[in-house]
């Protein structure tokens, strides 16, 4: 990580809270300050797409509030106090310890407190989300390893054609609950049974299938690599790591392609599947051909400041796609180095022998601050967050967020992934582009 | 007072004997508060709610030309992106250049919490003088560096030396205070250590020689006051205090939020310090009168009739200007009631639970009952000894009013609201979505480009209740189709079932 930050794309470890409240009745329990909820929560959702409380968010949340009392004495007590009562108040089927950073100075012995709880048959799991320890994409991992580690159970028998699907962070992706479910469907076309624990309709009836998997299916740059691997510890379970979040027909096929022949599937109904997408939307691309094509409308040159399914995945559908030419693009969701030359590897792989520059940063001054001395001809196209709208203004670009934080979008359902999610991307960056026109 | 002295202010809790739970009646909470024992109460089981870090970004982040650092780890004050929004009109309506808001988080990691978050600090401090070079570097500290002790008073005492913008350093860890308004005091104790509030000697041959010069200046002076705002209260309400605090013939300064640092240097520049919220500023106006002698008013919240009345009043007094404010307040009352009465009609007899801030609540309760509803319920964020005197009159005749105290801590809201049934609720931001699950409209209880304040905030705020009962479809269709994330046996239960007695 960066040493200071200015501008960020993505809040603490505690901001795993969000990952909780994906799964439908589940409710983290929060060992923390007083604050660290509504301001991870504001961060992640009221202020990024709108996501608000929802069921049990936002103000709902338990919390411990830890005061100077805990601090001094300790807060197991406090602790044991709130999992009880939230137990006796709060309806839900999954209750999630999170811990802040207080807690985790202070050394709190949170494991055994939940362990009293879980060994009188309780749902309470809890993981070590210390704010200072990472990111909120690392708590998310977290989040899943507690709940793999505690709650799941190995199962008897293996459902064939069952796939989990493993794929962007709830909520630090605005667009989550539309893109798990263009995953879900596009899986299902091909004939697999597709298995996803967030959003909604899933909760703990999706949870308790993941053990009898085929195999996961993990559709991500990096993140959640660690889970899919304990899946396959812990159960057996194989695993096919999907790097790019597939946007349009190239990336959306291959997809389909690779994941059919992992699965041992008849290639000739994937290539049906293809097919009839394909000509859907290339007839709506067709349509719009006239105006995309008169050159003043084309941004020709584009930049993401996003995470990295974004800046991969977008990157991969301008150029492959629609034939834009990339300048730098910069990754903010805090890529462990251990993910970076793979990632890195991907950005030199476009059609035509294009490659494009990445930079690995989640602070977002000092992308800023590269960009700015970048001399354009002609307008870029500026994909990122809410940040560089003051950015696009001064350099005369078009800007449109897709990344946290999205705090000049309302999102419901729109996704960005597969066909229907190209269109709508297409839809999104030439209505802004029209509109400057008007 | 004489806490100026010390780095840290006192917490609310100590300072005030201030508290954040309570349940039962009104009678009992101004007994208990004038006893000095609501201190000690308690919740064993909570919600999480806000901590005074995020108050005092609200009010420092407003400042422009200003770096804000956030010194902790990196989620602390990571929603202040939603203050962009807030701050860029605010510039502008303000007849400022909008500019984006600046703020850095010195990011501390594992190794930090070890060793130490001190050198990061510093390294901050440097690069935002010499890449922004600000009028003013506000860093704000959260939990982790209080705990693990980061002296940054003295760093950033010395780093003074050679930094041209003004440092100032403001304690707001979370965890210190239940009473998040604390912040309030911590923001103030920071720019009253930190800035300069007065015009140090001016330069000779200057104005002050010329004896003309003098009287001219103190008349100006003694017709200027300076009016200290609040987040809570956007340009509009500003202009209405303008326009009332204009008509008694007075100039008016607006401080602490959206005053650039150098103009903290003309605070002392005024006749009075008025306060439009007890609860937010006594900490500075004490401070004021003990080092320059300037006098405050700080009784009351010009929202309402009669608390817009007597908050004119208190400030006329202190300026022998008792005749022209009673002639200005009958003048607006006699326009004011021919508008108000197609809402008066509409309200009459509509059943409301107000829940927000500690005086804003009560005030705008007693609005509420000026135009004709019934108030069935007050919840306030916090309670301490500037409640007593409004809630006093805002319960008149009902001594026996419910009334909670607690922030935010929706498990107690819902019970309650399932129990009084009110038609309409009036309600701090975060809230209102849940009384909607019930079914129920929500009017906010602020919302910075309304007008609330002063007589037109009056009529703004009946006009907006009107039209939210008039059409409750969302509401219904809403509460029909969710469900509320509490065991149904909860509403069985008090809502104050969890408050404790140690
Ligand atoms: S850690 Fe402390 S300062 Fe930071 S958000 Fe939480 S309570 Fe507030
Ligand atoms: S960084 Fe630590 S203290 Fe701050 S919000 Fe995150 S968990 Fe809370």
């Amino acid at each position: 990580m960066s040493q200071l930050v200015e501008q960020i794309r993505h809040v603490c470890a505690l901001g795993a809270l969000q990952s909780v409240l994906a799964i439908e009745r589940a409710v983290p329990v929060l060992h923390a300050g007083p604050g660290c909820g509504q301001k991870l929560w504001g961060a992640l959702g009221l202020d990024n797409g709108c996501q608000g409380s929802g069921y049990v968010g936002g103000h709902s949340v338990p919390s411990t509030n830890i005061t100077e009392k805990e601090v001094i004495f300790g807060g197991d007590k406090k602790l044991r106090e709130t999992i009880e009562n939230a137990l006796k108040v709060i309806d839900a089927d999954l209750f999630v310890v999170l811990t802040g950073c207080t807690s985790d100075i202070v050394g709190d012995d949170v494991g055994e407190v939940v362990r009293e709880f879980q060994d009188a048959g309780k749902p309470v799991v809890y993981a070590e989300t210390g704010g200072f320890k990472g990111t909120n994409i690392y708590g998310h991992e977290l989040v899943l390893e507690a709940i793999i580690d505690q709650y799941l159970k190995p199962s008897e028998e293996i459902e064939p054609g069952l796939v989990n699907i493993w794929s962007v962070v709830p909520f630090q992706d605005a667009f989550w609950t539309g893109n798990l479910k263009e995953l879900e469907k596009l899986v299902s076309e091909i004939g697999l049974k597709p298995n996803v624990i967030f959003g909604p309709g899933r909760g703990l009836q999706a949870l308790n299938k993941v053990p009898k998997a085929q195999f996961n299916l993990l559709v991500s740059p990096w993140v959640g690599v660690k889970n899919v691997q304990s899946l396959e510890e812990k159960f057996g379970t194989p695993y096919l790591h999907y790097p790019v979040l597939p946007i349009g027909p190239t990336e959306t096929g291959k997809f389909l392609r690779t994941v059919g022949e992992y699965a041992g599937l008849d290639s000739k109904r994937i290539e049906e599947v293809i097919n009839r997408h394909e000509n859907e939307y290339f007839y709506y691309i067709e349509r719009s051909a006239d105006v995309l094509l008169e050159t003043r409308l084309l941004p020709r040159r584009f930049i993401t400041v996003a995470d990295s399914f974004y800046t991969l995945g977008v990157s991969k559908f301008l150029i492959n796609d629609m034939g834009l030419l990339p300048e730098t693009q910069f990754i903010t969701d805090d890529v462990s180095p251990e993910h970076q030359e793979k990632i890195e590897e991907e950005f030199k792989n476009f059609i035509d022998g294009i490659s494009s520059e990445v930079v690995f940063t989640n602070d977002g001054g000092l992308a800023q601050e590269t960009i700015r001395n970048i001399k354009f001809r002609g307008r870029p196209l500026i994909l990122g967050s809410a940040w560089e709208r003051v950015l696009a203004e001064d350099i005369n670009g078009y800007q449109l967020s897709i990344s946290m934080p999205l705090s000049d979008r309302l999102v419901l359902n729109r996704s960005y992934v597969g066909y229907e999610g190209a269109l709508r991307l297409v839809e999104d960056i030439y209505s802004l582009v029209l509109q400057d026109f008007q | 007072m004489g806490y100026i002295d010390e780095k840290v202010v006192p917490k609310r809790e100590e300072r005030l004997k201030a508290c954040n739970a309570f349940g039962g009646k009104a009678c009992q909470l101004i007994e208990g508060s004038r006893g000095g024992c609501l201190v000690n109460k308690n919740r064993s089981f909570s919600q999480t709610c806000n901590c005074q870090m995020g108050l005092a970004l609200a009010m420092v982040l407003t400042i422009p030309e200003a770096v804000t650092i956030m010194h902790g780890p990196i989620g602390c004050g990571s929603s202040s992106h939603n203050m962009d929004s807030y701050f860029r009109p605010g510039q502008s309506i303000r007849g400022g250049k909008p500019k984006a808001l600046l703020w850095v988080s010195t990011n501390l990691e594992e190794q930090d919490i070890i060793g130490g978050g001190e050198s990061k600090l510093e390294e901050a401090i440097i690069k935002a003088d010499q890449n922004h070079r600000p009028a003013a570097i506000i860093v704000v500290s959260s939990c982790a560096p209080g705990i693990i002790g980061d002296d940054i008073d003295e760093l950033t005492s010395r780093l003074q030396k050679r930094i041209s913008a003004r440092i100032i350093p403001i304690h707001c860890e979370g965890f210190k205070t239940k009473i998040s308004a604390t912040a309030y005091d911590a923001v103030y104790h920071g720019i009253a250590r930190s800035l300069e509030l007065e015009l140090k000697s001016e330069a000779p041959g200057g104005l002050v020689s010329n004896g003309l010069d003098q009287v001219k200046k103190e008349y100006i002076k003694s017709k200027t006051v300076n009016v200290l705002n609040v987040f809570s209260m956007g340009r509009t309400d500003e202009l209405e205090i303008e326009r009332l605090l204009k008509a008694l013939g007075l100039e008016v300064n607006f401080y602490p939020n959206f005053a650039h640092p150098d103009k903290f240097r003309f605070l002392i520049e005024a006749a009075l310090n008025i306060s439009v919220c007890p609860t937010h500023d006594d900490y500075f106006v004490e401070i004021l009168k003990e080092r320059y002698g300037i006098p405050y008013v700080l009784n009351n919240m010009p929202i309402g009739i009669r608390n817009t009345e007597d908050w004119l009043l208190d400030i006329a007094k202190e300026l022998n200007l008792e005749s022209e404010a009673k002639t200005l307040i009958e003048k607006e009352k006699k326009e004011l009631e021919v508008e108000l009465e197609l809402y008066r009609s509409i309200l009459k007899g509509k059943r409301v639970l107000v829940s927000g801030g500690e005086i804003r609540v009560a005030v705008t309760a007693m609005l509420l009952q000026e135009l004709g509803c019934e108030v069935v319920g007050i919840r306030a964020y916090h309670y301490d000894q500037f409640g007593d005197d409004i809630y006093l009159k805002a319960v008149s005749g009902n001594p026996d009013l419910e009334i909670n105290v607690a922030t935010t801590q929706v498990f107690e809201l819902v019970n309650m609201l399932k129990k009084v049934k009110p038609d309409l609720f009036v309600g701090h931001s975060g809230s209102n979505v849940w009384a909607a699950k019930l079914g129920i409209p929500a009017l906010p209880l602020f919302s910075q480009p309304q007008n609330y304040v002063g007589y037109r905030g009056v009529f703004e705020v009946a006009k907006r209740a009107a039209r939210i009962i008039k059409n409750t479809a969302f509401q219904r269709t809403f509460s029909e189709n969710v469900t509320l994330p509490f065991k149904e046996d909860w509403y069985g239960k008090s809502p104050f079932t969890y408050i404790t007695e140690k």
